[in-house]
């Protein structure tokens, strides 16, 4: 073999090793010294949110996604490896859960396949660039030489990289289509499952929010906002959720547009700002929560805001 | 053979051969992508079910043993579900004679709403087990709500069905399993 080859050769070797190896730590899960959350991550990503198609559960909010991380979290705590974890997951959901193909089976054929292809690809490609260098002239196709000529050789190199590369990009392609179909209808291909609609959302929230959940319910309400961005109602009610889940800097921003919108002020808001206002010791708190027992002196809140402002004053 | 006619064959078979690959590849990324309404746990033992009911009793499955059982997950933030739950409770009260069991998990809700949708629909003794964090519906491997789950005499899942249930669903899934 000669110098050049033996290079070539070894630089695949190592190449293909890297990748395995790099897979190998990434299927693994990583190690055990990072934090929970980071570890939950690891395992999310690579499962498919049952209601929201491709989209990882890392990255849904959907009620089932939340519950799988649950699952995954006391999972790990429990000692239990990535591996097992996913396989528990594959035995409830099917391997259609995993987001990746499987490491077994068919689908450790779905990881070599596309990977050899583009090795073969590769060498071949060398092969004939080299046969080329030595005699510019081959592959003019006189007829009698071997079968194997460099043109021959460079079109099935190509064809083999292209198979090979397909294949991430149609993944790719694949999470993406589905992530948005999966943004438009959380119902997939389950048919009759229920949609969650920016109904279902507050039905959700709002029973978190009884359950004391506030950065979930947070999360819910910001789902509604994403279907209905012009809710003044619900902005109002994230920024609520927000302040009692000790948030007061980001219920500020979110409740801000609505209790300075033209028109009638809307008393809710007022309250909520106000409110947000105090918990980060703003001068102008007083004037707000002022205002909203202007605007609305029958609300429930009206006599407690009363007996804040007096008690200060 | 000549030697034309060996590089036909040669180009015939790499041919053959990348579009197999890609059709392989094709079938294999469809297979990973799609996704089913058959569940994984279908023919499998039923998980564990066990916790505190709505009503704030202790319920397990395994105290139904050698019953045929359904099993429906459900939350009083969806709106099948409102549709759903008297269809079960007539469907227990239909099947009852033949030893059909019902038992239904409440997952990520609050206790105060699911109650009051239970009293809404008078279905207030509907055994109802909490799961507040939704690790039961994952662990019966759930995609949403409503779910619905057949559990034949030997405790194996013999059916899932995702959405509201029907009348004629019911019977064709729990017909055979009574008779035996």
């Amino acid at each position: 073999m000669s110098p050049a080859r033996r290079t070539l050769v070894a630089g695949v070797v190592v190449a293909v090793a890297l990748l395995l190896a790099g897979s190998a730590v990434w299927l693994g899960g990583g190690d055990q010294t990072r934090p929970m959350s980071a570890r939950v991550d690891d395992v999310a990503d690579g499962l498919r949110c049952p209601t929201c198609n491709a989209v990882p559960v890392a990255d849904s909010n959907s009620p089932i996604a939340q519950s799988m991380r649950a699952q995954i979290e006391e999972q790990l705590r429990a000692g239990r490896s990535p591996e097992q974890i996913r396989s528990w997951f594959v035995d409830r959901y099917g391997e259609q859960v995993l987001l990746l193909p499987g490491t077994d089976g068919f689908g450790l054929l779905l990881w070599v396949l596309p990977l050899g292809a583009v090795v073969v690809g590769v060498v071949a490609i060398a092969i004939s660039w080299r046969g080329r260098r030595k005699a510019p002239d081959d592959g003019s196709g006189d007829g009698t030489r071997s079968a194997l000529s460099t043109r021959r050789v460079a079109v099935a190199a190509v064809a083999f990289v292209a198979v090979g590369a397909a294949v991430p990009a149609a993944l790719w392609q694949s999470s993406s289509g589905d992530a948005a179909a999966g943004a438009a209808s959380a119902t997939g291909d389950t048919g009759d499952t229920a949609a969650i609609d920016a109904r279902d959302w507050v039905r959700v929230a709002r029973s978190l929010e009884e359950q004391g959940d506030y950065d979930a319910a947070s999360d819910a309400y910001r789902e509604v906002l994403q279907r209905r961005p012009d809710d003044a109602s619900v902005r109002t009610r994230l920024a609520f959720v927000l302040l009692r889940g000790e948030r007061p800097g980001e219920a500020l921003r979110v409740v801000e547009p609505v209790a300075s919108a033209p028109g009638k002020p809307d008393g809710e808001a007022l309250l909520v700002l106000g409110l947000a206002q105090r918990a980060e010791s703003m001068p102008q708190a007083d004037d707000t929560l002022r205002r909203f027992l202007s605007v609305a002196p029958e609300h429930p809140a009206a006599a407690q805001v009363r007996r804040l402002l007096k008690g200060q004053t | 053979m000549t030697a034309g006619q060996t590089r036909h064959v040669a180009v015939a078979v790499s041919v053959l051969a990348v579009a197999g690959l890609a059709v392989l590849l094709a079938t294999g990324l469809g297979s990973a992508g799609s996704q089913s309404s058959s569940s994984a746990l279908v023919g499998d033992p039923a998980p564990p079910l066990a916790g505190r009911t709505l009503q704030g009793t202790h319920f397990s499955l395994d105290s139904l043993d050698g019953a045929v059982v359904l099993v429906n997950i459900w939350a009083s933030w969806c709106g099948p579900c409102r549709e759903e739950i008297p269809l079960l409770v007539a469907a227990k009260r239909n099947w009852a004679d033949s030893g059909v069991e019902l038992v239904t998990i409440n997952t990520r809700d609050g206790p105060a709403a699911a109650r009051s949708m239970l009293r809404e629909l008078g279905a207030t003794e509907l055994r109802s087990v909490r799961d507040p964090q939704g690790e039961l519906a994952v662990a019966w491997g759930a995609a949403g709500v409503p779910e619905t789950y057949v559990v034949d005499r030997d405790g194996i899942v013999r059916a899932r069905r995702v959405g509201v249930v029907t009348e004629q669903w019911l019977r064709e899934q729990l017909s055979p399993l009574v008779a035996r």
